[in-house]
């Protein structure tokens, strides 16, 4: 097989399948390596159509996906029967967490996490752009708003992304498709929390990557079909996945060499030249080693693999790792942590319920620590709620209140219209500290001889604090919204369970103290890009894939114009 | 079912149950090599008593019960699938002894031969009632509270239940937030 081409894009997922439709457009030869298997969008969504009364047992997390993803099942939730073939074996891809446990939830195949993922979208803003800069800490990001709007635009408007406009200089609106409807509690609570409060927080639609109208470029993207069944893979490609969107348009140009199964280990870096010249690859299947060469190489396979892979391309000029003059590449490790709020009951609208099953519910965005009253003394940076409500339908508790244990009443019961409920989760920003790190045991090797990953992060005082104002906040909008039974909840966050790892090659604009320059080029290896999580300089509380992917485009873009201009 | 499997899964129900010509007939069943559906989970004992305590949890009434939407299947295959060890030991070990007390206290020889009223006397005995379950020591009232909790779970994620009930359509097509009830 030939091995040379333009470009090398490493990783499927949501940047990797950018980099790929981005630069093969763009007419360069790219070669796609993904570790993981071939998934076929439509053709291998296994569980796509299968219904709740067709799951033996339930749609739940077995025994057997206990024993075999140990860790991912620390979720609670990724690895149901629905998508557990969508994350990985445990024990076939270990790491370490013995010091501080540490999710590292993935999956490798085709798509990666686009499959996946939450769909939440929120575009960054300069109150986090400029936030490490303002309070002191880590180092200032390269870039402003200014420098990736109109590739949240570009990006936005390729994919779909429904939302509701709301004029927020912090929570930036994007091109968006008609919203998901806010139900008729969700709209009563917006008008509660828009008037019991001074602060100007609101309750906004959820902002997510689903088609709501017309159609998107891809495998035939179409509208939501409310099913709700999204991390099964859709086949209506009514999400973003790379499968069913960015990879297929790479694909069509002819430029694209997809190559699934190949696991990159290495950087190959020319000492005499001073740049990367390619990228060493074990194939999972026969277990050979091969090099593949290009004039380009974008790192996309996830923030710990993509740092993994610096870390692991060692040289006399790069003992330490590629790029690594700073020290800064495996630490800083960010994620956002969760697992806070409060859930309440609403007795009202006893006559209304909903129709459909829409995969998203309300944002509130942040509103603490955005200038004046909304200024806190306890913590910096802020939080934003994800939530929903609903109407379910009564359970065994409900029949005590007419003291009815078994037999026909409660069978007529339990399915009865419950009263309306709502909840509420928060998603907090975690600080850039440097202690917080992952690094290569190179004593525990996987079974085809690469060093594993050793995890070490906690939150600390900043995200205790603000955790506490989550869950009380989350208790009084529900409480001033007019719920009763209103219930803070809390459970031990876990570093990585928020499934947003992030950092640990970061942007700046000094090779001293950061991994990458402000178009995501390894400051020292021009023709290395990396733009996945592992570039990011703060978290922000927002989910993060929508940056990743607008990194990534203009990335992509600077690259091909740099090696028009001869510059790499 | 396999006639070896189904003698041996009767022969772990601790030797005090006897077999009753309907269990016969079940056994029977294996010789035209049907292959509806064996247990994995409960033995055959204590899928017919278990069947009885479903129906008597969630009755026939003017829509299906638990017997003719098979509720025992899912229990089975929930139980089998995601309960730990140590869980599942101790289920088929308090239901064993939940069984032998009522065939005891009946003078009963075999599980088939208990009437339902029977069934019913000594499980509403255990259920939400404070009194035993306070001086109950023998999980008689956790083991009924288990079954009950399986049987509407079950029911709820029935295709009948879901789709004529709760109102359940697999592609819905659009999102209404504000349906007249």
């Amino acid at each position: 097989m030939e091995n040379n081409f333009d470009a090398i894009v490493v990783g499927t997922g949501v940047s990797g399948g950018w980099a790929a439709k981005e630069l093969t457009e763009k007419g360069l030869k790219t070669l796609v390596l993904e570790r993981g298997r071939m998934i076929k969008h439509i053709d291998d969504y296994h569980t796509a159509n299968i219904n709740p009364w067709d799951f033996e047992g339930g749609n739940t997390i077995t025994q057997d996906a206990r024993k075999k993803q140990p860790k991912q099942s620390r979720t609670g939730y990724v690895n149901r029967e629905d998508s557990r073939h969508f994350f990985v074996n445990d024990l076939e891809h270990p790491y370490n967490d013995d010091a501080n446990k540490f999710n590292w939830i993935r999956g490798y195949h085709v798509g990666g996490r686009s499959i996946t993922w939450g769909r939440h979208t929120y575009r960054l803003s300069d109150l986090d752009f400029e936030a490490n800069l303002k309070d002191g800490i880590a180092t200032d990001w390269p870039i402003r708003y200014k420098d990736i709007s109109p590739w949240y635009d570009y990006v936005e408007q390729y994919i779909g992304v429904q939302g509701r406009s709301e004029g927020l200089s912090h929570f930036p609106d994007g091109k968006f498709l008609k919203p998901f409807e806010l139900n008729v509690l969700e709209k009563h609570m917006r008008e509660r929390i828009s008037k019991n409060f001074s602060d100007g927080r609101i309750l906004s639609n959820a902002r997510t990557a689903h088609v709501t109208e017309g159609t998107k470029p891809g495998l035939g993207r179409v509208a939501c079909q409310y099913r709700n069944r999204c991390m099964r893979g859709c086949p209506y490609g009514a999400y973003f996945s790379s499968n069913s969107s960015t990879l297929p348009a790479a694909e069509a140009t002819g430029n694209m060499t997809l190559m699934p199964n190949s696991i990159v280990h290495e950087i190959i870096y020319d000492d005499d030249n001073k740049k990367a010249k390619g990228v060493r690859v074990i194939d999972t299947i026969n277990k050979q080693s091969y090099d593949y060469f290009a004039k380009v190489i974008f790192l996309c396979s996830s923030t710990v693999a993509s740092t993994s892979i610096l870390i692991q391309s060692k040289s006399n000029r790069f003992p330490n790792g590629l790029g690594n003059d700073s020290g800064e590449l495996g630490h800083n490790i960010m994620d956002h942590h969760f697992q806070v709020g409060a859930s309440g009951k609403f007795n009202g609208f006893k006559n209304k319920t909903t129709y459909g099953r829409k995969p998203a519910g309300y944002y509130i965005p942040r509103f603490r620590n955005i200038g004046g009253v909304t200024n806190r003394k306890d913590f910096i940076r802020g939080y934003g709620y994800q939530g929903g409500a609903n109407r379910g339908f009564m359970s065994i508790g409900d029949s005590k209140e007419e003291m009815v244990s078994y037999g026909p009443r409660l069978k007529e019961i339990i399915v009865q219209p419950n009263e309306w409920t709502a909840s509420m989760g928060a998603f907090g920003e975690i600080l850039p500290y440097h202690d917080n790190n992952m690094e290569l045991d190179y004593n525990k090797k996987d079974k085809w001889g690469l060093p594993t990953v050793t995890f070490n992060a906690t939150i600390r005082e900043n995200e205790i604090s603000m955790r506490k104002d989550m869950k009380e906040q989350a208790e009084e909008m529900l409480e001033k919204s007019g719920f009763t039974n209103v219930s803070g909840h809390e459970s031990k966050y876990t570093f990585g369970n928020g499934i947003h790892e992030m950092g640990t090659a970061r942007m700046g604009h000094d090779p001293k103290t950061s991994v990458l320059n402000k178009f995501n080029q390894v400051h020292s290896v021009k023709n290395v890009y990396v733009t996945d999580g592992a570039c990011m300089t703060s978290s922000g509380c927002q989910n993060p894939s929508i940056t990743y992917m607008a990194l990534t485009a203009r990335a992509a873009n600077h690259a091909v114009d740099e090696l028009k201009k001869q510059n790499i | 079912m396999d006639r070896r499997s189904a003698i041996k899964n009767i022969t772990l129900s601790f030797g005090t149950i006897t077999l009753s010509t309907g269990i016969l007939s079940m056994i029977q069943s294996c010789q035209t090599n049907s292959t509806d559906w064996s247990s994995k989970f409960f033995s055959l004992a204590q899928i017919i008593f278990l069947d009885r305590i479903l129906e008597i949890i969630i009755p026939e009434t003017d829509s299906p019960g638990a017997k003719s939407l098979k509720l025992v299947r899912f229990v089975d295959a929930y139980l089998y699938k995601n309960f730990r060890t140590a869980e599942q030991e101790f289920v088929l070990s308090t239901m064993q002894d939940f069984m032998n007390m009522i065939l005891e206290s009946e003078n009963i020889s075999s599980v088939s031969d208990i009437d339902d009223p029977i069934i019913e006397k000594y499980f509403s005995l255990h259920i939400d009632n404070e009194n035993i379950i306070a001086q109950d020591g023998n999980n008689y009232s956790q083991i009924c509270g288990l079954f009950r909790e399986m049987a509407v779970r079950s029911y709820k994620l029935t295709e009948y239940v879901l789709t004529n009930k709760l109102g359940y359509v697999p592609i819905p097509g659009y999102y209404d937030g504000n349906v007249d009830i």
